[in-house]
């Protein structure tokens, strides 16, 4: 039998990154508003401001405890303070220099773990099914058990589980078009497709 | 997708899955990522601990005070440590049950495994697969359960008293010998 709709796509960085970026769910919104100081207290700094104080507190030599717990409090301030500007000025900068870092490491990491960088695929999609084939290995799903299918610029991600997802390149169509192709698996799986980014 | 005939499998497995059996998997998983370093880290810690405490008692002064808040310092990162592997275990487990109950609506919790001499086959509610043994990246065997590891980070297990045709040390061997991997024993209780 044809299939309706067929593409074909190779298991390349940029297939796990959209995967990895259509998985994220989209973060709530930030409350407008002021923020108290107690809101921005990370629980890292606290527990590592207190193994400060505590390791300058046991090596301090001063004799008198009032002495030597102020010395230690104020070590301890400075030591996460500079920390803390550090850290931050770190973040920041990698977010300047490469926005989409973490996602692409991300990315990396799964294609290198499954095994299957640089094999091709394909997808078939029929009347009542769709099929995708890896090289070694054949899955045929009904439309009935998508759970929900997200887009990226560059995918049709359909989620069968929240960790099994099977990605539609859109430049990967050899049968069909993918704006013929969002209208039949929209219907087919009587799911809206939501916009991942 | 054309599936094989179930009577040509040489083995036969019928699979339910169960919050017991979820249960077993992150058990077993969560050991197997532990003996690849976690519990090296944990004992050295321990043990860089106690020897900064012992070294604080035998000497005096700014020695013994720095010895022994280094000591400390470790001790409290080494609880730390114990502490996130307990409430790892607790959180999984309240997602796994989470999870199960979520997808006891839609009953996609039996499997059926036919192992034929060339591939074999996962049927479940809404999907089939079928797969060269030479796709079979990992063996592993989590006291009383089969976990086999595809490649593409695909995770298939069963229990081995849920094999039906054949025996599951047959199946084992089988899997091997077609796989050309040998089964990595990790003890579960």
């Amino acid at each position: 039998m044809e299939p309706l709709f067929a593409v074909r796509m190779t298991h390349d960085e940029d297939m796990y990154y959209n995967q990895v970026l259509a998985s994220k769910q989209s973060a709530p919104a930030e409350k407008p508003g002021k923020k108290n100081f107690l809101s921005r207290v990370d629980l890292s700094d606290v527990i590592f401001g207190l193994l400060a104080f505590f390791v300058f507190y046991m090596t301090f030599p001063a004799e008198e405890l009032a002495q030597r717990i102020v010395q230690s409090a104020l070590m301890a301030g400075v030591f996460v303070l500079v920390l803390g500007q550090l850290n931050g000025n770190r973040r920041r900068e990698k977010q300047r220099i490469a926005p989409d870092a973490d996602e692409r490491n991300q990315a990396e990491m799964i294609m290198e773990s499954s095994g299957l960088a640089g094999e091709p695929c394909t997808v078939s999609f029929y009347e009542d099914s769709f099929q995708l084939e890896n090289p070694g290995i054949t899955t045929s799903y009904r439309y009935k058990g998508v759970s929900w299918i997200k887009e990226t610029e560059q995918y049709y991600m359909i989620f069968w589980t929240r960790s099994t997802v099977i990605p539609v390149e859109k430049a990967g169509f050899y049968r069909g078009t993918p704006s013929q192709f969002k209208a039949f698996l929209e219907k087919k799986c009587q799911k809206t497709i939501m916009k991942a980014r | 997708m054309e599936l094989n005939r179930e009577e040509d499998a040489r083995f036969l497995v019928h699979h339910q899955v169960t919050e017991k059996k979820l249960l077993h998997l992150e058990k077993g998983v969560r050991k197997l990522g532990f003996q690849s370093g976690g519990n090296r880290i944990l004992a050295g810690l321990l043990m860089a601990s106690v020897m900064g405490l012992a070294i604080g008692l035998v000497f005096d002064g700014m020695v013994a005070r720095t010895f022994s808040a280094i000591a400390v310092v470790l001790f409290l990162i080494f609880a730390a440590g114990v502490y996130s592997i307990f409430k790892a275990w607790f959180d999984a487990k309240k997602t796994i049950h989470l999870q199960y109950e979520a997808g006891k609506k839609d009953m996609n919790y039996d499997w059926e495994y036919r192992f034929f001499d060339d591939c074999y086959e996962v049927i479940g509610k809404n999907e089939a697969s079928r797969v060269c043994y030479s796709n079979l990246g990992r063996i592993l065997e989590f006291t009383g359960m089969l976990v086999l590891v595809e490649k593409g980070n695909v995770v298939r297990y069963f229990m081995e008293e849920d094999v039906e045709k054949g025996t599951a040390e047959e199946l084992r061997e089988f899997l091997e010998r077609k796989s050309g991997t040998k089964t990595e024993f990790v003890s579960v209780r």
